[in-house]
């Protein structure tokens, strides 16, 4: 029944489920939220791979799906693969070599193919490893009540004119 | 300050009576002091946050005090006094005039906003961070804060400019915030994984009088230096404000509820703990009816795709202004999906480009090999198509109906003799499509559309036809034979029929539902479906749920209906059949 798999996949989603010493990371999509591919993406977290397996909601064809690493991850050799799956409901695994980066880390996925005549993406990260959050600023709460995250300004800058084009150079 | 506040905070407001510090239903009868905005009670007794009979507090300034009320000083309305508009919105001092305090401070509020150089048929498009500009971060609050103490409050203009007077005591620093909220109306970006607090900008005033702020982008041409990022929240931030001006500029009466986005760096495109970032993608949650957006380098930012930030706004306003019936889930051009997230997903694409006024469409996201857009045209549909099924169950049929609608007739388009502008949109969204006794499509919302003044439904009708869908003349879908399919007459009781579903497609597309619609007898009403596949039904009344049942894998789903004497009633069935290929569904009412 779907409650109770919708039930299983959100509790895979918060804990460590226990399928061979690997975390399984589900990738469901939110109720009301932008245009993405219609792929599911499960990930079997290890410690040294991930074991990526695409589903697919719809038929698809020129699949591509590429895998890089973000807060010091990093990914093997293979970072890219063509799934040879096309039709709806087909799965594909794919195993990732990565060496994760102090504390939390995380693996990008991108999912991009045709689907229904139209080029779509989908993508998902999937966190591996523990870790606070970087955050710039510091809270503070007014005698108002209000919960306030401030941070520094950068330095006061010129008088800036209406719209008009920065100097900004990266 | 620390979190910790926060938490000693809630618990000292928990352990005082009658102090409703989590709800957000301040009010007389639960609190005798005044409330924030924040909804949060006050004892209404201190000079930051006077009051009583759960009125807006107030910040006593020009030399007042508060006893009952702000009393004593000056009876300016400047210099940081908080009043309320009638509406339970906070309203702030001006930027001019006014008695001011010992101290004036003023300066002007910029952003860098960023866009994408995407046109339809692109492959290398991007966002141009090097082609920034300058905007004003408009109606954002400036507060004057010693301490933890607000002594002074303003907002800026429409131009960013700003100009606050304060009366500090004592020898502690005092600092200007400009805040990632405004106040007309009430929205704020905050942090949902620190404690979803308001995201802020802050610089120390010692002798300064004047004081600018420009927040940048941060970009460093690979990445952002996340010590830099400060223009991310306001960009949210403007957008939102944008898309508000934009109903008020046409509607100035509207009362947008307070809305709360949620923005962070740490926001990914995972699913699990929103605390932790793990938000999915860039949505509405019609459960906590706030809105999170993506914010995470090197996967997916959306705070400068301003179409997916309006879009997302655009759920907003139907659950708080109009109504939704959308079942939700994955979607996009191309797809047949069930009629009412057809029109659910239309509406928020098309109000993306009226409001921006820019029918282009763009989401940037990354890929190994860096940061790409993609989108689409409102207006314009390419060659080769990007619908190959146009229909009131195609998004794209839809949106481009929707924004013909809106825009300004061309020569290009003699189709399109229809130039609304947002002002009957919004009453239909307001007026017929929220009430309708059918559910949520492009039905009700054409229907409530041809009702409205001036409105001529000949011209709806040919516009229509261009995006492939009949002359709608009822709720139902009447002249329109897809739609009107969509709705199985089931007046004449007892009804027994049944369906084949199309299994192997997703919930949410238009091969695995099926509407009924019935009147109710006044007594208690039997209904069940019966399938050797998994199914739900739901009834509605006026996108009320009233009955529900989904509770085996298969078999019968039933549902015993206490119901109201000729009410209309629309049964929803929903098919979860996993297996490619057509299911039969068997549905008896009586």
């Amino acid at each position: 029944m779907k409650t109770i798999s919708l039930l299983a996949v959100t509790m895979c989603s918060f804990v460590a489920c226990s399928t061979s010493g690997t975390k399984v990371v589900d990738s469901a999509a939110p109720t009301e939220g932008k245009v993405i591919a219609p792929v599911d993406l499960q990930a079997e977290l290890g410690a040294k791979e991930a074991k990526l397996t695409l589903k697919l909601e719809e038929d698809a064809s020129d699949l591509a799906v590429t895998v890089w690493g973000l807060d010091g991850l990093v990914v093997g050799a293979q970072s890219s693969f063509t799934p040879s799956v096309t039709k709806r409901g087909e799965r594909q695994t794919m195993v990732v070599q990565m060496t994760p980066g102090p504390g939390r880390s995380n693996l990008a996925v991108s999912v991009s193919g045709m689907f229904n005549g139209q080029k779509k993406q989908r993508v998902a990260t999937f966190a591996v490893g523990e870790g606070p959050l970087k955050q710039t600023g510091d809270v503070v709460v007014t005698d108002q009540g209000d919960v306030i995250k401030g941070r520094q300004a950068p330095p006061d800058p010129k008088p800036a004119g209406p719209d008009h084009p920065t100097s900004h150079v990266p | 300050m620390t979190r910790l506040m926060v938490v000693a905070l809630s618990i000292a407001c928990v352990m005082l009576a009658g102090c409703s510090c989590l709800s957000s239903t301040c009010s007389p009868s639960n609190c005798s002091g005044c409330c924030d905005n924040d909804n949060i009670c006050h004892g209404g007794t201190s000079d930051n946050a006077c009051g009583s009979g759960a009125n807006r507090c107030d910040i006593c300034g020009g030399g007042q005090t508060c006893n009952g009320s702000c009393k004593g000083g000056s009876s300016s309305t400047d210099g940081g006094t908080v009043t309320t508009d009638g509406g339970g919105v906070v309203v702030i001092g001006g930027t001019d005039g006014g008695n001011p305090g010992d101290k004036t401070i003023s300066g002007r509020v910029t952003y860098e906003r960023v866009t994408s150089n995407f046109t339809p048929g692109s492959t290398n498009a991007t966002l141009g961070f090097a082609a920034a500009t300058q905007k004003p971060v408009r109606n954002a609050e400036v507060q004057i804060i010693q301490g933890t103490s607000v002594i002074g409050l303003t907002s800026t203009d429409g131009d960013g400019r700003y100009s606050v007077a304060y009366h500090p005591t004592g020898t502690t620093d005092v600092r200007v915030y400009v805040l990632a909220r405004t106040s007309k109306p009430a929205i704020q970006v905050q942090d949902n994984t620190d404690g979803k607090a308001v995201y802020a900008v802050f610089a120390t005033i010692g002798t300064n009088t004047t004081r600018d702020f420009a927040f940048p982008h941060g970009w460093t041409g690979t990445d952002f230096d996340e010590n830099a990022r400060y223009a991310s929240p306001y960009a949210v931030l403007d957008t939102m404000y944008t898309a508000a001006q934009a109903f008020i500029a046409v509607r100035p009466n509207v009362a947008f509820p307070a809305l709360k986005v949620n923005w962070s760096a740490n926001n990914v495109p995972q699913n699990g703990d929103k605390t932790k970032g793990q938000i999915s993608t860039s949505h509405f949650s019609p459960t906590e009816n706030e809105i999170y957006v993506l914010g995470k380098s090197g996967a997916d930012i959306d705070e400068f795709d301003d179409h997916v930030i309006a879009h997302e706004w655009g759920h907003y306003f139907e659950a708080n202004l109009s109504r939704s019936d959308s079942p939700g889930g994955r979607h996009g051009p191309g797809d047949i999906l069930d009629p009412r997230i057809a029109f659910g997903e239309a509406w928020g694409n098309a109000l993306s480009a009226m409001v921006l006024k820019n029918p282009i469409y763009f989401d940037c996201t990354w890929s190994n090999t860096g940061l790409g857009c993609f989108g689409w045209d409102s207006e314009t549909e390419p060659v080769p198509s990007d619908d190959p099924t146009p229909s009131a169950f195609s998004e794209s049929s839809v949106l481009r109906a929707l924004y013909d609608v809106y825009d300004s007739p061309s020569a290009a388009e003699p189709y399109d003799g229809v130039s609304l502008g947002l002002g009957p949109i919004y009453d239909t969204m307001i007026g017929p499509e929220r009430t309708t006794d059918a559910v949520t499509t492009l039905a009700s919302f054409i229907t409530g559309l041809k009702a409205q003044p001036g409105v001529s439904a000949t011209a709806v009708d040919t516009l229509l036809a261009h995006w492939g869908i009949g002359s709608i003349r009822s709720q139902f879908g009447v002249d329109d034979q897809l739609l009107s399919d969509m709705f199985t007459n089931a007046l004449t009781l007892p009804f027994s029929g049944g369906i084949d579903l199309g299994g192997g497609n997703l919930p949410n597309t238009w091969q695995q539902n099926q509407y009924y619609v019935f009147v109710g007898t006044g007594g208690t009403m039997n209904i069940a479906a019966q399938s050797q596949y998994d199914v739900a039904i739901n009834v509605y009344e006026s996108g009320k749920l009233v009955g529900s049942a989904d509770k085996n894998e298969m078999g019968t789903e039933t549902i015993a209906l206490s119901s109201k004497k000729d009410v209309v009633y629309v049964l929803v069935l929903t098919g979860f059949g996993n297996t490619n290929g057509d299911y039969r569904v068997a549905i008896t009412i009586q």
